[in-house]
């Protein structure tokens, strides 16, 4: 039997049992998902695909079963609210190490989320096409691309000149330290690194602190690779 | 008396202030650039040299390449390095797709709705669709141009000191210059229209002094020798001796003189110096002493740039590159001076290098060179509509000091790049 769902005001028909993510397939209005995998996996874990319920109700629409006269809304504040908290809370657990990502290069789910709902933390690595020898870091060049934030499509590490930090650093100090760790294990020096962190953050508030902290995270991985 | 004043004018690129006033019975103009300071000859000193241009370029968004361009030949000069003809002739490919796009930019979306008698850009759709239209179109296929060969649209890449970050392959050079050629149509399209369109006011020029780069090979392409009009030429180093700086008291930028005198630079200065390399340029007939006559040339330039750039990059790609790809790391002690025709006109770019690092810059950008040129002629517009010290009209006195400010072409944040703070100059 066929059951009347209303997408975004538009109005789609499919079959009773099918979950929200059919009706909002074949209604054309893509939602972002993460652990969907059709039939394989339905545990609705990510909460990406977070839609609202005509009763105000927050529902992940992979999972919810649909029922006649169900009105669903893919866009609203709510929505976008929460899906931000979703991709910030995703983040809060993820090992950023975009540097050694297979996913890196264009390929990053997260970044695309993380773009998209204005989510601060993950590095120009992640876009980058230089992978293992050719990468900029490997060969011993002070690139700023495992510090600095994503989300310009990457030109200059692509066009083979070092990134030079413009969009600004990430301050989450695990990314810091594991950045640390990548520089100190190819033969980068601090100071070559805050020579050209320097010139586009020399005058950001938290410059002082991002100092301090790379300071620290450079010692702490030297001090490890003499043990 | 104040005779009039525009608080704020609009369609030009950052912030400006015009005022007229009548003193002892003499006009006098004041182009009173209100654009916030930005210290980017500070910020240059003390870094090594290759970062010059990555912090150089920010200074315009709209112009950048030129910045670009100004500042990697003057640390060439500085360094004694030959970056070789294949990047030369690059580089000035690049900057004519960007002077294209620029003049595009400025006359179809800023100018125009001044001679159509609209109020901007939403009004001038609906009495020049088609004109808008293709503008747009053409501004995208610029833009893609200069993305493909220089890697991004603003604050490119693959250009540096000594030759380039990366080589671009044939294929692209090949696919840019196809899309050139798909807008050469579109170009001449857009600008037979605009000409139609451009009835420009009369006005005579009070002082008719300009300069320009004298090209290496043909029109706009970058050279090291400036031209006068007075007939001079003198070496990019020797600038100092010719071009005055001041700061104006009452203004965030710099203005400046040529021996004393007020000195424009731009299209209308091109063309009146550097007519002989020229191949075809179909300027209808104009009196170039009208400083509007700025936007005819700058109409029939687009046209020409887009060819001239489509030739080279198809001449580039039958060549190969005679540099290395990586730029030299070395250093040295120097003094260099970097010049290349701007969208707007004549850039002046100089650095002082020592070991690896920059000690001294020195940056003059169009928009000051012209400042004290508008000036004039705002001066010289104004007593052409005033009988009895009171204007005709001052609405419409008003209105025609914008257009003729437009007509310009300012960028006030270039202009801004350097100002006095606590009494003490930084330069």
């Amino acid at each position: 039997m066929m059951v009347r769902v209303i997408v975004n005001g538009k109005e789609v028909h499919v079959p009773e049992g099918e979950t929200i993510l059919t009706a909002l397939k074949k209604a054309g209005d893509a939602v972002p998902t993460l652990c969907f995998f059709g039939h394989m996996y339905r545990e609705a874990s990510c909460r990406m695909c977070l839609v609202e319920l005509s009763n105000g109700k927050l529902v992940p629409a992979c999972a919810y079963p649909v029922s006649d006269g169900l009105e669903v809304r893919t866009d609203t504040p709510r929505v976008r609210e929460a899906r931000r908290t979703v991709v910030e809370f995703i983040l809060s657990i993820h090992r950023i190490r975009c540097w050694s990502c297979p996913r890196k290069g264009g390929n990053c789910e997260l970044l695309k989320l993380a773009t998209a709902y204005w989510v601060e933390g993950i590095p120009v690595c992640s876009s980058c096409p230089l992978y293992g020898r050719d990468c900029l870091v490997v060969k011993g060049e002070p690139c700023l691309g495992p510090i600095t934030l994503a989300g310009c499509s990457d030109p200059c590490p692509s066009n083979g000149s070092p990134c030079i930090g413009c969009r600004g650093p990430v301050t989450r100090k695990d990314v810091l330290e594991a950045a640390t760790q990548f520089y100190v294990s190819n033969g980068v020096e601090l100071k070559d690194v805050l020579e050209v962190a320097s010139m586009f953050w020399e005058g950001l508030p938290n410059y002082d602190a991002l100092k301090a902290s790379l300071e620290e995270a450079f010692k702490k991985a030297l001090g490890g690779g003499e043990d | 008396m104040r005779l009039a004043r525009v608080e704020e004018v609009d369609r030009v690129f950052g912030h400006l202030e015009l005022e007229v006033l009548r003193d002892d019975g003499e006009v006098k103009a004041f182009f009173k650039v209100t654009h916030g300071a930005r210290f980017i000859e500070l910020t240059v000193n003390g870094r090594p040299y290759w970062e010059v241009p990555y912090v150089a370029s920010r200074i315009c968004g709209a112009c950048s390449i030129a910045h670009y361009v100004a500042s990697i030949r003057a640390v060439e000069r500085a360094l004694g390095l030959d970056a070789g003809e294949w990047v030369e002739d690059f580089r000035d490919a690049v900057n004519m797709v960007q002077i294209a796009q620029n003049h595009l930019v400025h006359l179809a979306f800023l100018a125009l709705p001044d001679y159509v008698g609209v109020q901007g850009l939403s009004d001038l759709k609906s009495r020049a669709g088609r004109l808008v239209v293709n503008s747009m179109k053409l501004n995208t296929a610029c833009l893609k141009v200069i993305r493909l060969i220089a890697g991004r649209i603003v604050n490119p890449n693959t250009l540096g000191v000594g030759g380039l970050l990366r080589r671009p392959f044939k294929g692209p050079l090949l696919k840019a210059a196809d899309y050139l050629r798909e807008c050469e149509a579109l170009a001449k399209e857009v600008v037979d229209e605009a000409l139609t369109l451009l009835k420009v006011p009369e006005l005579k020029d009070p002082a008719n002094n300009c300069v320009a780069v004298k090209p290496r090979k043909i029109y706009l392409t970058t050279g090291d020798e400036i031209l006068t009009s007075a007939g001079l030429s003198f070496k990019p180093s020797n600038y100092r001796e010719h071009l005055e700086e001041m700061q104006p008291e009452y203004s965030n930028s710099k203005a400046v003189a040529l021996s004393g005198a007020p000195v424009h630079v731009g299209a209308r200065a091109r063309y009146e110096l550097l007519r002989n390399y020229l191949r075809d340029l179909n300027v209808p007939k104009i009196d170039l002493s009208n400083p509007f006559s700025n936007l005819i040339i700058k109409a029939v330039e687009i046209p020409y740039c887009v060819t001239a750039a489509r030739e080279i990059l198809e001449g580039l790609a039958m060549r190969t590159a005679d540099t290395g790809v990586d730029p030299p790391r070395e250093g040295g002690e120097g003094e260099g001076v970097g010049v290349v025709e701007a969208p707007r006109g004549l850039l002046i770019h100089h650095y002082v290098v020592s070991g690896k690092r920059i000690v001294n810059a020195n940056i003059i950008t169009p928009t000051e060179i012209n400042a004290r040129h508008i000036e004039a002629s705002a001066k010289a517009l104004t007593e052409s509509l005033v009988s009895d010290g009171r204007p005709l009209n001052a609405g419409e006195l008003q209105r025609k000091l914008t257009m003729l400010v437009r007509a310009y072409d300012p960028c006030l944040p270039c202009a801004v790049h350097v100002s006095v703070v606590r009494g003490r100059k930084h330069a």
